[in-house]
């Protein structure tokens, strides 16, 4: 008993990281109807210009909010350069899907240009550990489920009740209509993208701290957020964070009493296993429709 | 072209083109609405109804020509945007179906720019004019309403900017006549109480009975523009509808 609760709360803080890239995606699907598989590379180039920074005599904290601000603003244009001219369409959706998964593969190619593609030592937000449960969990890891769970609360708010985050619902599901109203898509857009983005800059921050940093480092974290936002509901906000989570839990457990070598056979059949039962994840809802 | 009022008008089109690629919507489209009017503009499927609202809601920049409101030029050949003042419903109502009653009606009011205690304000004085099942249950999708649900939610949420001028696409279509009725008494409520109409239609039966005003588009080109009532506007529908060579 005891090892199960300490394997779901190391889990739990395994899994912040997902949780956080799981909002990132769903927070731009739902605002501009888009998959961005560029998305932990962004959050990767911004953690790369913070430790230039930290390097350069930055503290710490101010580099956290500087790789903020580089991936959103990555995001941005990102999605006004590569996303907007597109234009808007169900079709248009793999061809973005393709254009994000270039874009994230030029990224990598331009971080290891610049940075080089050996792993890079990268330090803590918040250094030291703690004993939970008697587990010791590294309190950055702790600090990253804090911030999780307030960008859970703050995002599920903001999406749910606040007439901007209704706004870019509608712009979702209808630009032109959207327009119609005088709502600036455009902004929606871009405000969107950010948010995503900058989550996915938090994420990578932390998960640099955990062991290092090099252009790859997304690879599998963003491969177990996507798990997540399926296993939670690609259209529920709290669904993707719970569904991040979820990952980490499920990941520590299968390690933990099978295998190490089939952590993600383990984690993904479950998965199958859940979508088969639950189409919609978790969380998530089918579109109604009267007909 | 005809000029109902000495006032400026609420809107005016002055030789307004538009194509869609090769294709031919709007001829010199010039046509004035007053303020307070109520304008129907009917003709049959092609004629350019729709375009013609898109363009005068400022939501489709025209090919050429100009679209002035109150009396300022607010689009020409390439500039177009929404115009303050002028709520659109579209045909097909364009709701947001994964939205609830509640959030589709919010938008309207937050769309136009109203405050967030300004749009409370409004959302229960609207929310009390739509019908019990929607008021009864604003949390609903509006997805899952039925088609004149959809109308009067459609109405609403435009109403919600409190606009001067509603434009208001085909909202009889798919409709009951029971529904079309409910539609065509809210719309004389809005006009009794100084909004001007300008309504695009396919069915001249409600349409010419409600308005002060009748405008006859044939395939992009006004065909005939001024009272809804004698034999010169019963000669241009027949014309318009069915074709010259039907007289």
């Amino acid at each position: 008993m005891g090892d199960i609760i300490s394997l779901i709360i190391s889990g739990i803080a395994n899994g912040s990281a997902y949780a956080l890239l799981a909002l990132g995606i769903v927070i731009i699907f739902r605002s501009t109807d888009t998959v961005n598989f560029a998305i932990g590379d962004t959050g990767t180039l911004a953690t790369f210009a913070a430790l230039s920074a930290i390097a350069a005599g930055v503290p710490i904290a101010a580099a956290f909010f500087l790789a903020i601000a580089v991936a959103g603003v990555v995001g941005i244009a990102a999605e006004r350069l590569l996303i907007r001219p597109l234009g808007h369409g169900q079709h248009l959706l793999f061809v973005a899907l393709v254009i994000t998964i270039g874009l994230g593969l030029v990224m990598q190619a331009g971080m290891g240009a610049f940075w080089g593609n050996t792993p890079k030592p990268f330090p803590p937000l918040v250094p030291g550990w703690i004993q939970v449960a008697g587990v010791a969990i590294s309190l950055n890891k702790i600090a990253a489920t804090v911030f999780a769970l307030i960008a859970m609360g703050f995002v599920a708010w903001f999406f749910g009740y606040m007439p901007f985050g209704i706004a870019m619902r509608a712009s979702a599901e209808d630009p032109l209509a959207a327009r119609m109203l005088g709502l600036n898509t455009g902004r929606i857009a871009s405000i969107a993208w950010f948010l995503g983005c900058g989550l996915a800059a938090i994420a990578m921050f932390f998960l640099a701290a955990e062991s290092s940093l090099n252009p790859h480092i997304a690879h599998s974290p963003l491969f177990r957020a996507f798990a997540g936002v399926f296993l939670g509901g690609l259209t529920s906000m709290p669904g993707a964070v719970i569904g991040g989570f979820a990952i980490g839990v499920l990941d520590n457990i299968a390690g933990h009493y099978i295998s190490a070598n089939y952590r993600d056979t383990i984690v993904f059949t479950v998965i199958v296993v859940v979508l088969f039962v639950r189409p919609a994840g978790f969380l998530g809802s089918i579109r109604k429709e009267r007909v | 072209m005809l000029d109902m009022t000495s006032a400026p008008p609420a809107l005016a089109a002055e030789g307004v083109t538009h194509r869609y690629g090769g294709v031919l919507a709007l001829d010199g489209v010039s046509v004035q609405i007053g303020t307070g009017q109520f304008v129907s503009v009917l003709g049959s499927n092609g004629a350019g109804k729709s375009t013609l609202a898109m363009v005068l809601a400022g939501l489709l920049a025209p090919s050429s020509g100009t679209v002035r409101a109150g009396g300022h030029a607010v689009a020409s050949r390439g500039h177009g945007g929404p115009i303050a003042g002028v709520s659109l419903v579209p045909e097909g109502r364009r709701l947001f179906g994964q939205l609830s009653v509640r959030e589709n009606l919010l938008l309207g009011g937050f769309g136009a720019g109203a405050s967030g205690r300004e749009t409370r304000r409004r959302l229960d004085e609207v929310l009390a004019s739509l019908p019990k099942a929607l008021r009864d249950d604003p949390g609903r999708a509006a997805a899952t309403l039925s088609g004149g649900e959809q109308q009067m939610l459609a109405i609403g949420r435009a109403i919600m900017a409190q606009p001067r001028t509603l434009i208001i696409d085909e909202p009889s279509m798919g409709l009951a006549p029971v529904l079309i009725n409910q539609v065509y008494e809210w719309l004389s409520r809005l006009h009794a109480d100084g909004v001007t109409i300008l309504l695009m239609e396919q069915m001249a039966t409600h349409a010419v009975r409600h308005s002060d005003m009748m405008v006859i588009l044939d395939r992009g080109r006004v065909v005939y523009a001024g009272s809804p009532q004698g034999d010169a506007a019963s000669a241009a529908l027949i014309s318009g509808y069915i074709g010259e060579e039907a007289l």
